[in-house]
């Protein structure tokens, strides 16, 4: 079914942030580091300051004024609101013109003059871990417990997990392969640019933002002001992750302070590729096989380029630990993973990231090794994937699981076993891939609520959900209208969805991971057994009838042999409106039916498999996908139309960074694909068709058996389309993007 | 975007006049695809803003005597859906359908993609195969340019501080003399990725044959490959004379490659644009000799 | 200075900056806050308007440059209530998630059924392909502008795309 939203946004009538008007507002300007590394000597912001319609211009004088605290970072305290001592990244924030419009802010933000001592810079890890590299951060401020530093390097997190005795494993192996792969950043291109509205009246703070995660910020405010604060996220144009944290809300706040009244800030496209950008990965994964192709041992060490800021790169490295040895039964496995700094914008999460590069890594590789063994691709995948029962690396028993299934659903869709049909030239080669993958969901490490759904049955006869889950595109609100509406055993009609304003909603911790489905989904359904308990019990009172005679109907409470008490009618009479607080509990351990107890490293872990069929110039070297299969376990889908999307949208989108998105600094530090015009996107000319399959076995414990699926389409296509490009060619890569140039070069050195 | 005087003059004469006057502080628009975008991103800072999009001597676009005459104002989109351009100068139209997206072509013209010197535009290289030239007016002067001499490097042309291009001028390609001959032409370009972006290469390539398929006349024309189109003389001129066969035709295409004269930038190392290069030219040279009615196995 | 200007079939006179572009215009002097922007720069679409009935990037045309002219937005597509019949195709057929792109989009899809009633799958692709969508990997908005053409051009009644 479409989203409730579906007629707003075909009119244009839906309001993102930078539609949004307040009264009164000022217009802000961000003045940026034209340096990847410096040490900021002065600045002098008067010329700026009596420009024409100038307001007020933010420098670190005036934060260090105003008496807030100057750093603010979710799992770092690292990075200051505008430059402090440093700056870290060209782009970095140096200060924040407020004036009287958009254009008038620019043209004074030339204005500032600012005298800086170039630092050497560090822009990859290579460069950032040689022994005396210049260090990007000094000290290190880990607030995450997790999170382990490596003083007096530029590692800000160094961590690994490990099962079995991988050594001995590789001793008992028949063959050992190893391999290196890597991947340079991207950036997100959501197309909703980044931009907030900060506004503090008496003596509290409203800020209106695309941030996806509107609790945290919330809490990050408080503490950074001192002053009560409202976080309002309308509609979201899209964020892949590139919204996943905070960036700019903290400092336009504080340019609002200044100011004395509210302030507008909205990014140019440039300057979200100066925000937060997928980071580079490195991985070496070194594997084992028996001569039938059991795997046996596997050894993955990679690192996470997280940029001048530890914002969230730290933590994601950190989570991904757990999938980097892929959806296999491997008696020995060991992950290491060093995340770094180095003088790069920060790095944010990227629909699955870095699970896409480690399934990029773990899938290429067997692929090689089926060919090496002389074992079917498909076959190979099918003798080593999990099965239900299986014991995962963290330790966690694997529930749910049918990646057996999702392979073949896949692999059917690009009719896998036939050989594809010859292209028009023998200059053009095709080849057929298939790849599977796990992905975890974000879960706290003891056994905790993260969040909560309220439900109320108002005056008008309408249940109003609130939750905290930003509508960032993959139709939250819709899902938990059905979830309410089947909870309520009402119909959608009688459903309103009130989303992500932290005045209005209960907590909750993000809308990242793929973790609203079944985090939120839980939350309205507890929300809707316990308003309909309470429901109930008011027209038992009402009604002078037993409560278990009574039943939620599509207009009111209904007895079994007649009268029906209106919704509407039902509020008037008991004295107001009826509400419920749902939360979902998750975290701790899970006890299987036997009495066993197993860690919960992730509430679910996903599933599924990406099948690509490509066609590769060797005259050109261009790779052109022509369509792709993709299935995946997602337990139940509660809209499967949603789901389908969703999960073309992920393949779609994840080609770009397979075939041409790359972005490039020069040895100077300056970004040089800033712009749309040299960062070619995908459009429907380089798309393929799609076959997406639903799995679906219900999860115990997932609303209705749902678990989440947002980023996991995005996961499995590289591995697939290089697999097939391998397949067309002979030619195993090692990177992405598969840039024509470089397919040429390498099939030339065949 | 910085603020400017904005001039909109309704005749020729006013605006060579207000040219004139201006020099050098003004800047020309017309569909102003490109340059409203460099004066956003603030690369372009004019004082003056001559919007000439309403000077009716500059619109409009005819065919007579052997001579195609499109006004500077003629929009990309109207080549690309002329059906009498497609019939006589099919290989501009192909052009004109390659140059970015369709929201691009329907507001930029002919004039202003020429007189802009980017060096990955597709309709110059196409223009200059054709053997087009540019008529460029001032308040005192007119004079006519060859496109082949009109691009000096990167954004820069022939054009003189308060010049102003008013139409370019295709001669019709001349039709065969003899039964079975004819003239093919072809736009071909290779980009990373979608076909709207920016281009590694472009060709354009004119082919004439007689009646026994001989190549009277051949125009090989490169972009995106040096500060300028590049005009593959040499390589051209191999097919002098020749019944094209697919070993000459390789020769063409390598000869062509090694014209090139691209740099090393985010669309491919010199190596690969010159790989391109070759394979384009190859491609278009048998498209256009297909179409001429000479099928090279 | 002064332009006269038709948005949504209403004529409208402003006074403007002569810097102000078409984008700026339409969302700022007008509140049609459906046309949106990303790039600024004429590639994504986002921005795409109709000028006199021709699709256009209204980020790179100056306001002054459509003085005279009838602009059409994502607003003026609706009759009242009544989703035009490109708008229940992007509905149907599942042509968008996040919705930033779709205003642009389904501008497109009336400026290339107006101009090709019966597209085929590839003058779809080639006429479409300049506008961005990172949402939905474009299978649902090929559909959804398959099923327009069907339901314009009478194949399907309206409303059953």
């Amino acid at each position: 079914m479409p989203t409730l939203e579906a007629a707003e946004k075909v009119t244009g009538a839906t309001r993102y942030v930078g539609d949004l008007l307040v009264p009164n507002m000022a217009h802000a300007k961000v003045l940026r580091s034209p340096l990847p590394h410096a040490r900021v000597l002065s600045i002098d912001a008067a010329e700026a300051r009596a420009a024409p319609g100038v307001v007020c211009v933010l420098t670190r004088d005036e934060v260090r004024a105003a008496g807030i605290e100057p750093v603010y970072g979710f799992v770092y305290r690292d990075a200051p609101l505008v430059a402090l001592d440093k700056v870290r990244y060209q782009g970095d924030i140096v200060a924040v013109v407020v004036a009287e419009d958009a254009a008038a802010a620019e043209a004074a933000a030339e204005l500032i003059e600012v005298d800086y001592e170039e630092l050497p810079a560090v822009m990859d890890v290579e460069a950032a871990l040689a022994d005396g590299a210049p260090l990007v951060h000094e000290s290190f401020s880990p607030i995450a417990p997790e999170l382990r530093p490596i003083e007096g390097t530029n590692v800000c997190h160094r961590a690994h997990i490990a099962r079995g005795d991988v050594e001995a494993g590789f001793r008992e192996a028949y063959r050992v392969y190893e391999d290196t792969f890597t991947a340079p950043p991207v950036q997100h291109c959501a197309l909703d640019l980044h931009a907030c509205i900060a506004s503090i009246e008496d003596g509290a703070i409203t800020v209106w933002t695309n941030c996806q995660s509107p609790f945290p910020l919330q809490r990050e405010l408080q503490r950074i002001f001192k002053m009560d604060a409202r976080v309002i996220v309308p509609y979201v144009g899209g964020g892949f992750g590139s919204k996943s944290r905070d960036r700019l809300e903290c400092v336009v706040t504080a340019a609002a302070q200044l100011a004395g009244r509210p302030v507008r800030l909205v990014l140019t496209q440039e300057e979200t590729f100066q925000t937060f950008i997928r980071p580079a990965y490195h991985g070496t994964i070194k594997t084992g096989v028996r001569a039938d192709g059991t795997i046996v041992a596997r050894h993955v060490r990679f690192t996470i380029d997280v940029g001048g800021y530890a914002i969230s790169g730290a933590r994601s490295a950190n989570n991904t630990l757990k999938v980097a040895t892929g959806p296999y039964r491997i008696p020995n496995v060991l992950v290491e993973c060093d995340a770094v700094y180095t003088n790069k914008p920060p790095s944010a999460p990227y629909r699955g990231l870095p699970t896409t590069q480690h399934t990029m890594a773990y899938e290429t590789q067997l692929d090689r090794i089926a060919r090496d063994l002389g074992i079917d691709p498909v076959e190979l995948r099918m003798r080593n994937l999990v099965v239900d029962g299986d014991v995962h690396i963290t330790g966690d028993l694997l529930r749910s699981t049918h990646a057996k299934e999702c392979l073949e659903a896949a692999a059917a869709g690009i009719d896998w076993g036939t050989p594809s049909t010859p292209p028009e030239t023998p200059s053009k080669l095709r080849g057929k891939g298939v790849s599977c993958t796990i992905k975890y969901t974000l879960t706290p490490p003891t056994r905790m609520s993260e969040n909560g759904a309220a439900i109320s049955l108002g005056e008008d006869g309408i249940f109003e959900v609130r939750i905290g889950t930003v509508n960032i595109g993959q139709g939250s609100d819709t899902t938990m209208a059905q979830f309410a509406a089947d909870g309520l055993g009402v119909g959608l009609e009688r459903i309103r969805v009130v989303h992500s304003d932290t005045a209005l909603v209960p907590v909750d911790s993000s809308t990242t991971a793929s973790r609203s489905t079944y985090h939120m989904g839980n939350a309205v359904l507890d929300a809707a057994s316990k308003l309909t308990a309470e429901t109930l019990a008011v027209a038992s009172h009402l009604l002078e009838r037993d409560a278990g005679d009574l039943a939620l109907g599509p207009d009111g409470v209904e007895a079994p042999d007649g009268p029906t008490l209106a919704y509407d009618e039902l509020v008037r009479r008991s004295g107001g409106p009826l509400s419920a607080l749902g939360e979902c509990v998750v975290g701790g351990t899970y006890t299987a039916p036997d009495g066993t107890e197993y860690p919960i490293a992730s509430t679910f872990w996903s599933f599924a498999s990406a099948a690509a069929e490509v066609e590769v110039d060797t005259d050109t070297g261009e790779v052109r996908v022509l369509r792709m299969g993709a299935a995946s376990n997602v337990g139940k889908a509660v809209n499967p139309d949603s789901v389908r999307t969703q999960l073309e949208g992920g393949l779609g989108m994840e080609l770009g960074p397979t075939l041409f998105e790359r972005l490039v600094w020069d040895e100077g530090g300056q970004l040089l694909t800033a712009a749309l015009m040299d960062y070619p996107l995908p459009t429907m000319e380089t798309s393929p068709t799609y076959r997406p399959e639903i799995v679906e076995h219900p999860f115990e414990g997932g609303p209705f058996g749902a678990k989440g699926m947002g980023e996991i389409g995005s996961v499995i296509t590289p591995a697939a389309v290089l697999n097939a490009v391998y397949d067309a060619t002979g030619v195993m890569f090692h990177e992405v993007p598969l840039l024509p140039h470089k397919v040429l070069e390498a099939l030339e050195a065949l | 975007m910085r603020p400017f005087e904005y001039l909109r003059p309704t005749t020729l004469a006013e605006a060579t006049d207000v040219l004139a006057e201006h020099g050098d502080d003004a800047l020309v628009i017309a569909g102003g695809t490109a340059a409203v975008v460099m004066m956003t991103l603030g690369v372009l800072r004019p004082g003056t803003v001559v919007d000439v999009g309403r000077v009716p001597e500059l619109g409009g676009s005819r065919a007579d005597g052997g001579v195609l005459r499109l006004g500077a104002l003629t929009t990309i989109r109207s080549i690309e859906r002329d059906p009498a351009i497609a019939q006589t100068y099919g290989l501009l139209a192909e052009a004109a359908s390659q140059v970015a997206n369709v929201r691009v072509r329907n507001r930029a013209t002919v004039g202003g993609s020429v007189c802009y010197g980017e060096p990955q535009t597709d309709m110059p290289p196409a223009l200059i195969a054709m053997g087009a030239s540019a008529t460029l007016v001032s308040s005192s002067s007119t004079r006519t340019v060859p496109l082949a001499d009109f691009f000096e490097g990167p954004y820069e042309t022939a054009l003189e501080p308060g010049e102003l291009l008013s139409e370019i001028t295709v001669p019709q390609p001349e039709p065969g003399s003899e039964p079975g001959a004819g003239t093919g032409g072809c736009h071909m370009k290779f980009t990373i990725g979608s076909p709207e972006n920016k281009p590694v290469a472009n060709a354009s390539v004119l082919v004439r044959l007689d009646g026994a398929g001989r190549c009277v006349e051949a125009r090989i024309v490169l972009g995106a490959l040096g500060p300028v189109p590049v005009v593959a003389v040499d390589a051209a001129a191999l097919l002098d004379g020749e019944v094209p066969d697919a070993k000459l035709i390789a020769e063409v295409a390598s000869r062509a490659g090694d014209a090139a004269d691209p740099a090393d930038d985010l669309r491919g190392p010199v190596w690969y644009k010159r790989r391109i290069a070759r394979v384009l030219v190859e491609r278009a040279l048998r498209c256009a000799l297909r179409k001429a009615g000479h099928e090279v196995p | 200075m002064k332009i006269t200007i038709s948005i949504n079939g209403k004529r409208e006179q402003r006074e403007i900056e002569p810097s102000r572009t078409l984008l700026e215009l339409v969302r700022e002097d007008f509140g049609l806050t459906g046309t949106k922007a990303y790039c600024h720069s004429g590639i994504c679409g986002a921005c795409t308007v109709l000028l006199d009935g021709a699709a256009v990037s209204s980020c790179s045309l100056l306001a002054a440059q459509a003085d005279g002219a009838d602009v059409t937005t994502i607003e003026g597509l609706a009759a009242g209530t009544t989703l035009h019949p490109i708008q229940q195709a992007f509905i149907d057929h599942f042509g968008f998630q996040c919705g930033y792109c779709t205003p642009g989009m389904v501008l497109l899809t009336k400026a290339l059924l107006d101009e090709v009633p019966e597209p085929t799958r590839e003058e779809i692709v080639r006429y479409m392909g300049g506008n961005i969508c990172r949402c939905t990997g474009y299978a649902g908005i090929l559909a959804s502008v398959e099923a327009a053409a069907k339901a314009l051009s009478g194949e399907i009644p309206a409303g059953e795309t």
